[in-house]
């Protein structure tokens, strides 16, 4: 391990320069504590070991309780994050790939990638960011020791690998595309001409007996949880079956590709156009050197795979076509996936292309990441701006809210109420300029910052006494005349005067109309069996 | 192309990168705060949430004004950013300042005279409206480059060449803010002044260098005019320019204000403050007086200076409104002076002179840096005050009974709320809009301003609000009931129109509007 971190003055350099660049970008969310909407409990209790497993994640808080004891620090989270992530990139790019980033060139190249705007939605939820961050260094290690054990004591270090892919995938699944599309370019980097099968199989066998022996468990600690009641059933941890992943091939590899061309908030499709110009050019190249290589179908191979790992996550769930995060938040277009692959692969892209290039190759290098350089920036601050101002919006609207309900005729001083919230306003989307095509984009834009199912979290998180407890179930003994008028009533939406109704120690906010429809239909359903 | 930067010595070495380094981290340092707190005046409003257009600034005649944005932020206003690149271009902007008037190249002489300028509470002026902060930051870098270019042109091969681009960069300045022309004026005449003082040169020599950079700077005014002639802007405040007859008396009026600002104090720039910087421009002065050789050249001298330090008034002697003691001219200005004032202490051989121009230093420059932090201290609790008061007044509306956010209502504001003033408790004796009294809650504003937090869309942007809405009922209702905010009478909301009163030298004038519409009750 200490070989790993032995850094020489290039790779330091290089890691500063990276470093910086990110703080830079994101200096504003780093100085002011801004948060999504999970976080309002982390912010006040600490995350425990324990705190993931609801969702299978059960290495996600490991290295936050190391580094910060599992608090939410302002500055630190980010920083620290930044530390390992652009850690990564250095021993990605220098051990990994083994290129000698030390021409300014070179660092330009860097800074591009590492302020590539895939780390934003990273950055949304404060509670995770520093352990979605840290995965990458982790699974950098992971592919180090992979690579060790090609040429050294092979069961050892694929062991290691194992199990450091392991925790991270015990984090966050989702990381895998990241070991998936590195492992495809370290072959593509190594192809030689005539390259033998047998020195095929010899590299490719640490990475994948390391990638086995990491997944294996997961479905076996899966089931272990859901026995143990410490785990539910969430929308993005049912594995696909093995036809389907077969199925799944052909579209997958349109999805890869479509997603590269496909803007989003904050990725203008000059953004994309831009990198996928790149990405193509890398694979052009690889298959024009295959073919003069007498390698073609190795090349064919491994670019399809390549594909293939870069949408790793959505090839390996199953996701249920009608489900919600399905048509908000598909895996296939999740940014926080991306980010696991696409900064590798342009990395990979920019060194790849320049080595033995000649001089109107490098200009045009050099050319394009000084343009990614520029929309990165713009799009960074534009986040940052756009997630400072709707977070804002949202806390004074919250304010607003709390107040009148506090001000409310049946409000009682030191009661603590059941907070059903109807509905939710999400206002960021306000103060961004959508460009043309652009969709999704769930949690870099258009996710409130509190959501109707943790209300007592976000309620209880300014007033002096809490007020608001979790949302019950409406028994028989609510139901007045008031309330089926109040739920019935479709104008009783905030900022109505009507939208707060209060009885007993039940207390329902509906903020939209949208929100409110559902719980009218259950709750005329339910009162109706009742009669 | 390095060949060509190279004759004109502008290939960086390692001093200036050192010191441009050094000078730019100072001066991000100074404006950390501001640069760290989003803030934007009341101008910026909706361009915060869309984008900055190039025909954004047409209707003023300002038709450069919004290239730089464009081309460097795809037309958005950017946290950090926005002050970033604005002092990434002052401060070279300052460095060719201090390669045009031939400060001695030391690290120490550029960190010095960069950062004392650009640490000037005049530059806080340009952070108020974050919408121009790039663009008039840049102003002063292409001003001064289209000098330096001028500069060259008597020796130059490539007359043509050098003239065209000093004339763009001089014809797109203007073009983005005329009051820029301060700047060029100022910074020659140092320029005039620094040649006949150290490099031994006859008036008619300066006549033949300088020259070019007359004719440079007449003809991109001469295309200025032109362009606003085909582009005609609304008859706005500040293009109205002085008539010939009134010139000769403002030549007078003129040469008092450029002196007396020597003494006038703004908000943030206090006796004290002003003392010391009048004491550093009496000694460059003295020091010029005593380097002449001759009494002829002391007289030139001593008229050169006194010509300098009337052209900070330009712009004052040229346009109808009044301009004098407004920090975001003087920045074009007078600011240049006391920069001009440092350069000919840094250039006197005598050592007793560069001593004391680092003694000056080391008093100002701190002094600097802690006016802009109460400044940016004031700025930050006047911005939450008024918003405050904002989010109060939504809540009003939010909360009113007439209110239906899927409405659409005429708006209309009376009045607004400065709330910077509250918290400086110094005296002065001329305001400055821009560094204190200018409200973030402008009326005028007043409509993007209520929607900017709130979750609705609920104003009519294209219609005001029209004389069939002063209906008896509203009439009567603020002619007798309505009040200043907080009254609980502050806000009206019927079906078609929201009314907010903020205070009451506003509700006295709408009152009066209101009298002259309808002397009767409607």
């Amino acid at each position: 391990m200490r070989h790993f971190f032995n850094l020489s003055k290039t790779e330091i350099s290089c890691w500063l320069w990276m470093f910086s660049a990110l703080c830079l970008c994101f200096s504003p969310l780093m100085f002011h504590l801004t948060w999504g909407n999970h976080d309002w409990l982390p912010l006040l209790v600490d995350s425990k070991l324990s705190s993931g497993l609801i969702e299978g994640r059960f290495s996600q808080y490991l290295l936050l309780n190391l580094a910060l004891s599992g608090k939410i620090l302002p500055i630190f989270n980010i920083l620290f994050g930044f530390i390992l992530y652009t850690l990564s990139l250095t021993l990605l790019c220098t051990r990994f790939f083994k290129f000698t980033p030390n021409k300014p060139l070179d660092k330009l190249f860097l800074i591009a990638i590492a302020t590539l705007p895939y780390i934003i939605e990273i950055l949304y939820f404060h509670f995770i960011t520093f352990s979605l961050l840290s995965w990458s260094l982790i699974i950098t290690l992971s592919l180090l020791s992979a690579q060790k054990a090609i040429k050294k004591r092979f069961v050892y270090n694929t062991l290691v690998s194992a199990l450091l892919l392991f925790i991270a995938l015990g984090g966050y699944p989702a990381a895998s595309g990241m070991f998936a599309t590195l492992t495809c370019l370290y072959l593509i980097k190594d192809l030689t001409p005539k390259y033998p099968l047998k020195k095929l199989i010899q590299n490719i066998s640490p990475f994948a007996a390391s990638f086995i022996l990491a997944f294996l468990p997961l479905p076996f600690i899966y089931e272990w949880l859901k026995q143990h009641n410490l785990m539910i059933e969430i929308y993005n941890t049912k594995p696909e079956t093995f036809l389907g992943l077969i199925e799944k091939v052909p579209s997958i590899i349109c999805i890869s590709i479509k997603s590269l061309l496909q803007p989003q908030p904050f990725f203008s499709l000059s953004f994309k156009l831009l990198s996928a110009a790149l990405i193509f050019y890398l694979i052009s190249t690889v298959l024009l050197r295959c073919c003069k290589q007498k390698n073609f179908i190795t090349g064919i191979l491994l670019t399809t795979a390549l594909f293939i790992a870069a949408k790793f996550p959505a090839w390996l769930v199953k996701e249920t076509e009608e489900s919600y995060y399905a048509s908000h938040d598909p895996a296939a277009f999740m940014v926080r996936a991306d980010f696991y692959v696409i900064p590798c692969l342009l990395m990979f892209a920019f060194f790849f292309l320049k080595t033995n290039a000649p001089r109107w190759k490098n200009n045009l290098l050099f050319s394009l990441a000084a343009i990614l350089l520029f929309f990165n920036i713009n799009t960074n601050l534009d986040f940052v701006k756009t997630y400072q101002l709707g977070f804002t919006a949202e806390n004074l609207l919250l304010e607003r809210i709390s107040e009148r309900f506090q001000l409310h005729q049946d409000y009682k001083r030191n009661k603590i109420y059941h907070i059903t919230q109807l509905g939710e306003i999400s206002t960021r989307a306000k103060y961004h300029t959508p460009a043309q095509a652009e969709k999704y984009g769930y949690y870099t834009l258009t996710v409130p910052f509190t959501r109707y199912w943790l209300a007592n979290e976000h309620f209880n998180f300014y007033p002096a006494t809490p007020f608001a407890a979790d949302q019950i179930a409406i028994d028989p003994q609510y139901i007045t005349p008031e309330i089926i008028n109040f739920i019935n009533d479709k104008n009783a939406v905030w900022p109505s005067e009507k939208a707060i109704y209060i009885y007993e120690d039940l207390g329902i906010i509906a903020l939209t109309s949208k929100g409110k429809a559902p719980f009218t239909e259950q709750f005329n359903q339910f009162s109706g069996t009742l009669k | 192309m390095k060949k060509s930067l190279a004759d004109f010595k502008l290939i960086f070495n390692k001093t200036d990168i050192e010191a441009l380094f050094i000078s730019f981290a100072l001066i991000n340092l100074a404006f950390l705060f501001h640069s760290l707190n989003f803030m934007w005046g009341n101008h910026d409003v909706g361009f915060i949430k869309d984008e900055l257009l190039l025909t954004s600034g047409l209707f003023e005649g300002r038709f450069t004004q919004f290239i730089p944005y464009r081309l460097l932020t795809m037309g958005q206003i950017l946290p950090l950013l926005n002050n970033l690149i604005g002092f990434a271009f002052l401060t070279l902007a300052l460095w060719l300042l201090a390669k045009y008037w031939r400060i001695p190249v030391s690290r120490l002489n550029y960190i010095l005279f960069i950062t004392f300028f650009a640490t000037e509470p005049y530059t806080l002026s340009w952070m108020y409206f974050a919408f121009i902060t790039i663009s008039c930051l840049l102003w002063t870098l292409l001003a001064i480059l289209g000098l330096y270019l001028s500069e060259y042109i008597a020796t130059s091969a490539c007359k043509k060449t050098l003239a065209t681009a000093a004339i763009l960069c001089f014809y797109i300045t203007l073009g983005g803010y005329p009051p820029i022309i301060n700047t060029f004026f100022v910074c020659l005449s140092g320029r005039l002044t620094i040649a006949y003082l150290f490099e031994n040169k006859s008036l008619k020599d300066l006549w033949h260098t300088y020259k070019y950079t007359l004719l440079n700077i007449f003809i991109a005014a001469l295309l200025f005019k032109l362009t606003l002639k085909i582009l005609p802007p609304d008859n706005v405040y500040n293009l109205e320019t002085t008539p010939l007859t009134s010139l000769p008396a403002k030549f007078l009026t003129t040469l008092k204000i450029a002196f007396m600002q020597f003494f006038i104090t703004v908000p943030f720039m206090e006796r004290g403050y002003k003392i010391i910087l009048a004491l550093m421009s009496f000694t460059a002065i003295i020091g010029a007086i005593i380097k002449a050789p001759t009494l002829k050249h002391r007289i030139f001298t001593f008229l050169l200076i006194c010509g300098t330090i009337w052209l900070t008034g330009l712009t004052t002697f040229l346009v109808v409104p009044h301009t004098e003691y407004v920090s975001r001219i003087d920045f074009y200005g007078f600011a240049f002076l006391y920069a001009f004032f440092l350069a000919l202490l840094l250039k006197y051989k005598a050592n007793i002179s560069h001593s004391l121009a680092i003694l000056f230093m080391l008093i100002l420059i701190p002094f600097n840096i802690i006016n802009d932090y109460r400044t940016q201290k004031v700025w930050k609790q006047g911005f939450n005050a008024e918003f405050q008061i904002l989010n109060r007044i939504t809540e009003r509306i939010e909360n009113h009974p007439n209110f239906n956010p899927k409405q659409k209502y005429r708006f209309h504001p009376i009045g607004d709320i400065s709330l910077r003033p509250n918290f400086y408790r110094n005296s002065f004796d001329v305001d400055d809009v821009f560094l204190l009294s200018l409200p973030y809650l402008a009326m005028w504003q007043g409509a993007n301003l209520l929607e900017f937090y709130s979750p609705y869309a609920y104003i009519n942007h294209k219609t005001p609000l029209l004389p069939s809405d002063i209906t008896p009922e509203v009439y009567d209702f603020f002619m007798t009931q309505s009040r200043p905010w907080p009254h609980e009478n502050s806000i009206y909301i019927n079906k078609n129109i929201i009314i907010v009163v903020y205070n009451q030298i506003g509700l006295d004038e709408f009152r009066y509007k209101i009298r002259q519409l309808y002397p009767q009750k409607p």
